[in-house]
């Protein structure tokens, strides 16, 4: 037989039963002493105005002071924006100057007749096959980003 | 480009709180953030699981602000902390109700082992489980030092309201309890 005051046990377990940390029949038993003991409710409501005081009183903080914290920086929808549109134009401008390059190289190659056909040729296909050389490497770093498990977490 | 798929970033308020709560000084706490995001993101060892690397960087958050600790020869003990770094560097509390200058000022009275827990569990809402595994602590632990550590809490700020009776029933209005809990 316990002869201690069963609140004192209830207490010990409340902010387990606040948190929702306590098993389905230790959450029921507290539930039905809860509402049945005066004393008991009116310290849960305590420390349920305590939890949400402490968590609005300290991330207010920290969100007033930190206005330029790293989180605001990265999350900056305009700098992304033009990240995303710079990258684009870069891109863009790279394959029209790399084409215009390889067509006037290609075509100048091919109509000079002062070198033998086969150096001409010789000298096109080792640039094809740096090219090729290239894309293949291309081809296998895409694929080992699209499959790395880490990719998510860089910054 | 990834920048809004980084996990790190949605945890990063209340890191830092937990990181300010232990060091006390909001710059060096986010010194210490950027120290602990470059640390995870360069680990081999990193969780692939989102739980467990909220987890893992909490930990590495709370070794970084010890590591720190013991950088500055501070980390002798609770008292000698909250002397050598003062706890000066609080936010403006021009703005802050009364209510949060109380709870700001209570939570100082309670020791940096009572502050994390309490900032691990009501601040990042992080399960006894998980917290249990931060503070390489049992779930039985967890639960009686987070209900010690909420009722220093609720004492000192019943201590505080004593000493401040004229503003307890302006600041009232703002703290009531939301009711019973189902």
């Amino acid at each position: 037989m316990n002869n201690l005051n069963p609140c004192e046990s209830v207490q010990e377990k409340l902010s387990a039963y606040l948190d929702n940390e306590l098993t389905q029949q230790e959450q029921q038993r507290m539930h039905v002493h809860i509402k049945n003991c005066p004393e008991c409710t009116a310290l849960l409501s305590e420390l349920t105005a305590l939890q949400s005081d402490v968590k609005g009183t300290l991330l207010e903080g920290i969100e007033s002071m930190d206005s330029r914290s790293l989180q605001a920086i990265m999350q900056d929808k305009p700098a992304r924006w033009l990240s995303a549109f710079g990258w684009g134009l870069l891109i863009i401008g790279a394959l029209l100057l790399g084409g215009f390059f390889v067509w006037q190289f290609t075509t100048e190659l091919l109509a000079d007749n002062s070198v033998p056909w086969w150096v001409r040729f010789g000298i096109l296909g080792f640039y094809c096959g740096l090219f090729l050389l290239f894309l293949g490497v291309l081809r296998q770093r895409l694929v080992a980003r699209k499959t790395d498990k880490y990719k998510k977490v860089n910054i | 480009m990834q920048t809004t798929e980084n996990p790190y970033l949605q945890w990063y308020p209340g890191a830092l709180a937990l990181a300010r709560n232990l060091l006390g000084c909001h710059a060096s706490a986010e010194d210490v953030l950027q120290t602990s995001i470059s640390k995870t993101l360069g680990s081999s060892a990193l969780p692939i699981d989102e739980a467990a690397q909220r987890v893992w960087f909490f930990k590495v958050v709370r070794n970084g602000c010890f590591d720190y600790l013991r950088d500055q020869k501070r980390f002798n003990a609770d008292a000698d902390i909250e002397e050598a770094v003062g706890f000066s560097d609080t936010p403006d509390l021009v703005d802050a109700s009364q209510r949060q200058q109380w709870v700001r000022a209570a939570l100082l009275t309670l020791s940096s082992e009572q502050r994390e827990i309490i900032v691990l569990r009501d601040v990042n809402d992080l399960s006894y489980a998980d917290i249990a595994h931060i503070l390489q602590l049992n779930s039985g632990t967890v639960m009686s030092r987070l209900h010690r550590a909420r009722m220093a809490l609720r004492q000192a700020l019943l201590m505080l309201e004593k000493s401040h009776p004229v503003s307890t029933q302006a600041t009232s209005a703002t703290s009531s309890p939301g009711g019973t809990h189902e």
